[in-house]
């Protein structure tokens, strides 16, 4: 089994936070557990992974006021909220805000334990597709200024004769860029090329 | 008697007597011919009418007549000459212009032969009593004017209850004339008729009033349209200088608009304090919910962790499994419950809209008229362009509990002059704050921290569940109410609110 996810549970209910914690726990989860708002923030950082699963209504700060701050902070983990009032003003802010998930109390622990997942798969896709992108921005540094010039044209769809025309150059020079670019980048094909091209921002989609 | 008394040198004691007594007296006294010119005239003609005896003496007696008094006098002259006496009423011009009504009384004086030589006219001045009759015709006419046209019922009854008379809308209300009724007792007439119980009040009542007694009750009648009256009913006696009951005046006032009046603004009373309580429910069931929910939700989950971690012992034996999963269906029932309860006191008390509040306090204060009594309640508003998002009938709540504290203070304190002020302004962009204050006695200072909390109550039948309600409703509209002040010159509570964002159109 790969290492174990991260759940920041907040909430200001003692008998929640141990009930839930140990339920997380049993399902494999790393549970961060705190009574307050305040001892969340001390306590987590930047760089930390996970989902956070927090209280709408507790006394010192709001459920949504945490997750503003948060969201200044730059913490960017999923939220799920959960509440013991089923307040639809505040369920549509959290979730414009960028909530996760909005559960009520009381709820089963396979439907949190569902949600958990769902945001944590989310959250997963979301930086595979950041470190894919960082991936193909590295290779795309490697290829030389005139081999990312010949990309530009062949991803638009220009043909090789046409490419060497323009460029004042043989046809066969094309070909040897092309085959160095598609090698460099690592790509199969020319539509994987072209792909690769919109995540990088060369062509729009 | 001589044939002419002013030229006799030296009268006799009798003619004597007569003469002192003809101008001693108060009356016109002339002597005249049978053409009716003026032999003789006494003293007080010529005192009331200007005239000196020589202007009179031998003129027509006509000539000191009005035009119409003159037409008289050519008509009645015949009759007197044939029967030897007549009267009417005369109009006797004076030498200043002023003109005197007379009873004129003419009478012929005999000769020894029997003939009609002269005639006797004796004028009585009646100015004044025509005056005065006139101005009592004026009054009367008055009097009935008023005592017809008010839409009071008003009647008179003779001490022993007999109906002396009945005015217009009295007659009207019954559908009767007045011949069908008067001479009878009042409690045998129209307005009472089939109301067994109503006519043994009455006679009571004219019983006691008949002794000197004002009484007063309210009845209840139907109209000749089967519809139910309500009578302020009252007998006044009227009592002579000897202090004896002569006349009962009965008055009858409807006053069953006012009473209509009241039973819708009791009715609204009922309906607010109906929302009232179930607010005071919504909002204990909210937070009972809210309580339940907290260990409701960790004895599901632990219910659930437990289940999952007993699928993993092969010797726990199933009987263990199946109680676990019966507890853990019973506190989703317990929560299920809950949920329902919590969305059926929800229930159209807590939808918002737009309200302008100056409304709402407009319309509040209205609500207080009955209870006020001579509290001067002041409205000072600001906010008329601006609007809130809000339940204007939680918002009446609050405003009227308020209020109601305020009036209740000021009365069980005895402050003469009670005054209640209800401000509204703007606090910036985003805001308004709404201020009731009162000149009422302050709050106990021991009270003012734990005024918001519940049970927390000076009034001995209060349930001390008012402001902390109100809290609550104003917190549900993401606003604040707070004590500004409270001391010997008053106390006054601010509320404040946010605007509705787009509240200036």
């Amino acid at each position: 089994m790969t290492e174990r996810e991260n759940v920041f549970l907040v909430d200001d209910n003692n008998a929640v936070r141990h009930a839930l914690s140990l339920f997380l726990e049993s399902r494999n989860f790393r549970v961060r557990d705190y009574s307050s708002a305040e001892e969340l923030l001390t306590d987590i950082e930047t760089h930390d992974s996970g989902v956070v699963v927090l209280d709408m209504c507790m006394k010192d700060m709001s459920g949504l006021e945490l997750q503003a701050e948060l969201k200044t902070r730059g913490i960017t983990l999923p939220i799920i909220f959960i509440t013991g009032h089923g307040n639809v003003q505040d369920s549509v802010q959290a979730l414009k805000q960028g909530a996760a998930d909005f559960i009520e109390k009381p709820f089963d622990n396979e439907l949190l334990l569902e949600s958990i997942k769902r945001a944590l798969h989310e959250e997963r896709s979301q930086r595979n597709q950041r470190a894919a992108r960082q991936e193909l921005a590295v290779k795309y540094k490697r290829l030389t200024p005139r081999e990312r010039e010949v990309m530009k044209y062949i991803v638009h769809g220009t043909s090789n004769k046409s490419l060497a025309e323009l460029l004042g150059v043989s046809s066969r020079t094309i070909e040897v860029h092309r085959s160095r670019i598609m090698s460099k980048m690592g790509a199969g094909s020319l539509p994987e090329l072209v792909c690769m091209a919109i995540t990088l921002g060369i062509i729009s989609s | 008697m001589s044939e002419n008394p002013c030229t006799v040198p030296y009268p006799d004691e009798g003619e004597l007597r007569f003469r002192t007594l003809f101008d001693a007296a108060g009356e016109f006294i002339f002597v005249i011919d049978p053409e009716g010119h003026i032999k003789l005239t006494n003293r007080h003609v010529c005192e009331q009418s200007g005239y000196k005896p020589a202007e009179l003496a031998g003129k027509h007696i006509k000539e000191f007549f009005t035009e119409t008094s003159k037409q008289l006098c050519d008509c009645n002259f015949p009759k007197l000459l044939s029967s030897g006496h007549t009267r009417a009423e005369t109009e006797f011009a004076c030498k200043d212009g002023r003109i005197l009504q007379m009873e004129c009384l003419a009478s012929a004086i005999p000769d020894r032969h029997g003939a009609y030589t002269s005639f006797l006219v004796i004028q009585r001045d009646i100015s004044e009593r025509k005056r005065a009759a006139e101005k009592l015709a004026g009054s009367e006419r008055k009097f009935r004017a008023i005592f017809n046209s008010t839409l009071q019922f008003i009647g008179m009854l003779s001490p022993d209850g007999t109906l002396l008379e009945a005015n217009k809308s009295a007659l009207e209300a019954a559908n009767v004339t007045a011949e069908e009724v008067v001479g009878k007792p009042f409690w045998d007439t129209a307005w009472w008729s089939g109301l067994e119980d109503e006519q043994e009040r009455l006679k009571a009542a004219v019983a006691r009033a008949a002794g000197g007694e004002m009484v007063r009750y309210e009845t209840i009648h139907t109209d000749r349209d089967g519809n139910v009256m309500h009578i302020d009913f009252s007998l006044k006696p009227v009592k002579n200088e000897l202090g004896e009951t002569v006349l009962i005046v009965p008055e009858g006032r409807d006053i069953t608009a006012r009473r209509q009046a009241e039973e819708i603004a009791c009715q609204h009373q009922r309906e607010t304090a109906h929302l009232m309580r179930l607010s005071i429910m919504g909002e204990m069931a909210a937070s009972i919910a809210h309580e339940l929910n907290q260990p409701l939700t960790a004895l599901i989950s632990y219910c659930g962790t437990a289940m999952t971690q007993l699928e993993d012992v092969t010797a726990a034996p199933d009987s263990l499994r199946d109680i676990l999963a019966r507890a853990n269906q019973q506190a989703h029932r317990a929560s299920d419950i809950i949920q329902h309860i919590r969305s059926f006191v929800s229930k159209g008390t807590a939808s918002k809209q737009r309200v302008t509040i100056d409304q709402v306090i407009l319309d509040m204060s209205r609500l207080l008229d009955w209870e006020r009594r001579n509290i001067e309640v002041d409205l000072d508003l600001g906010c008329t362009g601006h609007s809130v998002v809000a339940n204007s009938v939680q918002i009446e709540q609050v405003l009227l509990n308020l209020a109601r504290n305020s009036i209740e203070a000021i009365q069980n304190a005895g402050i003469e002059h009670g005054r209640l002020v209800l401000q509204s302004r703007t606090a910036g962009d985003r805001s308004m704050v709404i201020s009731v204050a009162d000149n009422g006695p302050g709050i106990e200072a021991g009270m003012r921290e734990h005024l918001f909390e519940p049970f927390h109550t000076s009034k001995e039948e209060g349930m001390g569940m008012g402001l902390s309600i109100s809290r609550s409703i104003i917190q549900s509209h993401q606003g604040k109410i707070w004590l500004e002040k409270s001391g010997p010159e008053g106390t006054e509570f601010r509320i404040l609110l946010p605007l509705h964002r787009h509240s200036h159109d």
